[in-house]
């Protein structure tokens, strides 16, 4: 998957007016898919091929419920009903469970749209008038969501680690320097962040391990100040983290804990 | 004036120091070193301070925009600190020094180290 359209797509999102609604069109088709927006959140992605994928997901939520799917989904399509809605008004899966496998299905439609190459997604706005949706999701989630496809086990690392930090103001993320990626793909965050903000603190991290390198080892932490603001960095394994605060009484609690980490 | 005995004199108060230099990036050309300091040893310390200092800008996250002042590379057995200065971001001090002091400590006595440093050289002939 091309992680640069990924960012660049949700990226455009990010930049939108926050009264602004429309779809960010992959194609001059309407077939060839895109991103729904109300307001700066994304509604839903919809690519080709991922229409009965949404079933698929529900389904697997419901697998052990002792529910006559099949059965549902068939009233459904006779009513003109939402499926997701209807599972949730009969108390088969919660509400959170229905934003769970929407954010899933987007997220995996947003994975089909970018691996093909073509031209950039264009905007077309339907002004404030929206999709009046249940659920909708920031860009950041759905990235990360998208992230959570392909490497759930290191995310999950990512968040352990991030959560250590146990500080409100802390604003920040982990990466992932796997080799199989051809960027550095942030897989975790701490604060509100936003696409833009998380690709340009990959691009700068990702400077130290390497400054590291010409020096011949790895240190357990690096700290870079500017003014009132530091950022503490380092990494293991393949992950990085880089965290920013203003706070100079959490700078000395992160020290003292990888300090103390270190023995 | 000599940049080298300059240079040796305002590190001492450093303390655990083990080298130094103040170089002038992003070309990483060396201007001047304390005493004992092996040109091989402050190589990897200039190149490494040129690839943190001609990173990627970096928006503020917390706090103010801007270029990053300082930094240090926390080892489990030395520190080692780049010093930008506050007046010409192309000048900046380099440091190893041992790990048994306070951190805050060291970071302290760099900052006034790139201070005096600058206070007492006349660097206009190399454009600063």
């Amino acid at each position: 998957m091309a992680w640069t359209r990924v960012y660049d797509a949700l990226a455009r999102v990010e930049d939108l007016e926050p009264t602004d609604s429309g779809v960010l069109a992959f194609g001059a088709e309407p077939r060839a898919g895109g991103i729904l927006v109300e307001k700066g959140r994304i509604c839903w992605a919809v690519a080709p091929g991922m229409q009965r994928r949404l079933k698929d997901l529900l389904a697997a939520r419901t697998s052990e419920r002792g529910i006559d799917f099949d059965r549902i989904y068939e009233r459904c399509l006779a009513n003109g009903s939402l499926l997701g809605q209807t599972l949730v008004d009969e108390g088969w899966i919660s509400a959170s469970e229905l934003e769970a496998a929407l954010r899933t299905h987007s997220a995996e439609s947003l994975v089909a749209l970018c691996s093909k190459s073509g031209e950039p997604p264009s905007w077309t706005s339907r002004g404030s008038r929206g999709y009046l949706p249940r659920f909708t999701f920031r860009p950041i989630e759905l990235l990360l969501e998208v992230v959570k496809l392909s490497a759930a086990e290191i995310q999950a690392r990512a968040r352990a680690e991030l959560a250590k930090l146990d500080r409100a103001d802390y604003r920040g993320a982990a990466f992932c320097c796997d080799s199989r990626y051809e960027v550095m793909v942030p897989v975790a965050t701490s604060g509100e962040l936003s696409v833009r903000e998380l690709w340009s603190l990959g691009r700068w991290a990702m400077q130290l391990p390497l400054a590291a390198r010409e020096l011949g080892a790895t240190p357990q932490f690096v700290l870079a100040s500017r003014g009132t603001d530091t950022i503490a960095v380092w990494w293991r394994a393949e992950l990085l983290f880089a965290v920013a605060t203003e706070e100079r009484s959490s700078v000395a609690a992160f020290v003292a804990q990888h300090l103390h980490e270190a023995g | 004036m000599n940049i080298d005995a300059a240079v040796g004199r305002a590190c001492e108060r450093v303390p655990g120091m083990l080298r130094g230099a103040l170089v002038l990036l992003p070309e990483g050309f060396l201007l001047g070193a304390t005493p004992g300091a092996h040109v091989l040893d402050l190589e990897p310390m200039i190149r490494s301070a040129a690839r943190c200092l001609t990173a990627p800008t970096l928006p503020a996250l917390r706090g103010r925009d801007g270029a990053f002042t300082e930094l240090v590379f926390v080892f489990h057995d030395h520190l080692f600190v780049i010093q930008v200065s506050r007046r010409d971001p192309r000048l900046a001090l380099v440091i190893a020094c041992t790990r048994e002091h306070n951190l805050a400590f060291v970071l302290g006595a760099t900052r006034l180290v790139i201070g005096s440093v600058e206070e007492e050289l006349d660097l206009g002939a190399w454009g600063l």
